[in-house]
């Protein structure tokens, strides 16, 4: 699994040879894309497949054609199971490792306000 | 610009800088001229001026932080985030693309993570100050 963020501007010519697809870009394009293997095979079976774990966030800004920062939160396997387990600490809080499930003012004012 | 020089991998028509950041080191990397690149990721031919960073996790004796006025040897670094800008003309013969560019061309990449590998990885990185980044990672083991 890896992700990929590309921008063009001006003229390209490319085959990607992982997708096996190419493309002709004039002008300007930008792509961001992860890409996930749907499977693995299982150690203990060989006919069986693992469908696997993961828990992602990704935040990237751009300012104008440039990216300006990247941010991402990543867990795998086990890890990511732990991590989805316990992603609400005892107050209820997202852990600071996956800040991006913290509820934004605006979200949480708006749940107070609907309760009332 | 033909005219700014020729260098591979780095070296030669190039200057470097690496700085300590929170969890590793950032290396910046500017190519100047004709610039070949053997690197895995970014292998192929470069005419014109290239900028790039590399995100390096823990700690690598190999790279002292400071400036380097002839660039640094790139070929043997595993980065946990790859980030290029390239302006000017691009030959790119990697596992990402193969095929020319000629304008301004910026990429990123992160680090594959195995399908059956157990991490955690936090990153957080700023292109244009890379010593504003910081890489938190945990690879196989209990903690992760």
């Amino acid at each position: 699994m890896y992700l990929a963020y590309r921008t063009n501007v001006g003229i390209n010519a490319s085959v990607n040879p992982e997708m096996t697809e190419g493309s002709l870009i004039i002008g300007y394009r930008r792509n961001f894309a992860t890409i996930v293997p749907k499977s693995v095979p299982l150690a203990t079976d060989p006919t069986g497949r693992d469908a696997m774990s993961a828990l992602v966030c990704s935040d990237l800004v751009v300012t104008g054609i440039f990216l300006h920062s990247y941010v991402e939160s990543l867990a795998t396997g086990k890890a990511s199971q732990t991590f989805a387990a316990h992603l609400n600490d005892a107050l209820g809080q997202p852990d600071d490792f996956f800040s991006c499930y913290k509820k934004t003012a605006a979200q949480e004012q708006d749940q107070t306000g609907g309760s009332k | 610009m033909l005219l700014a020089g020729c260098g591979v991998n780095g070296l030669g028509a190039a200057d470097a800088e690496i700085v300590p950041i929170d969890g590793g080191k950032a290396l910046t990397s500017r190519t100047y001229g004709l610039h070949l690149s053997t690197e895995r990721g970014e292998a192929g031919i470069v005419l014109g001026y290239s900028r790039s960073v590399r995100l390096l996790p823990g700690e690598s004796p190999g790279n002292v932080p400071g400036q380097y006025p002839f660039g640094v040897w790139l070929g043997d670094e595993r980065p946990v985030v790859l980030f290029r800008r390239v302006v000017g003309l691009e030959i790119g013969l990697n596992d990402s693309m193969v095929g020319l560019s000629f304008g301004v061309t910026e990429q990123m990449s992160t680090a594959p993570v195995d399908a059956n590998a157990t991490i955690s990885r936090r990153l957080f990185f700023v292109p244009d100050h890379p010593e504003q980044s910081s890489v938190r990672l945990c690879e196989g083991s209990r903690d992760c």
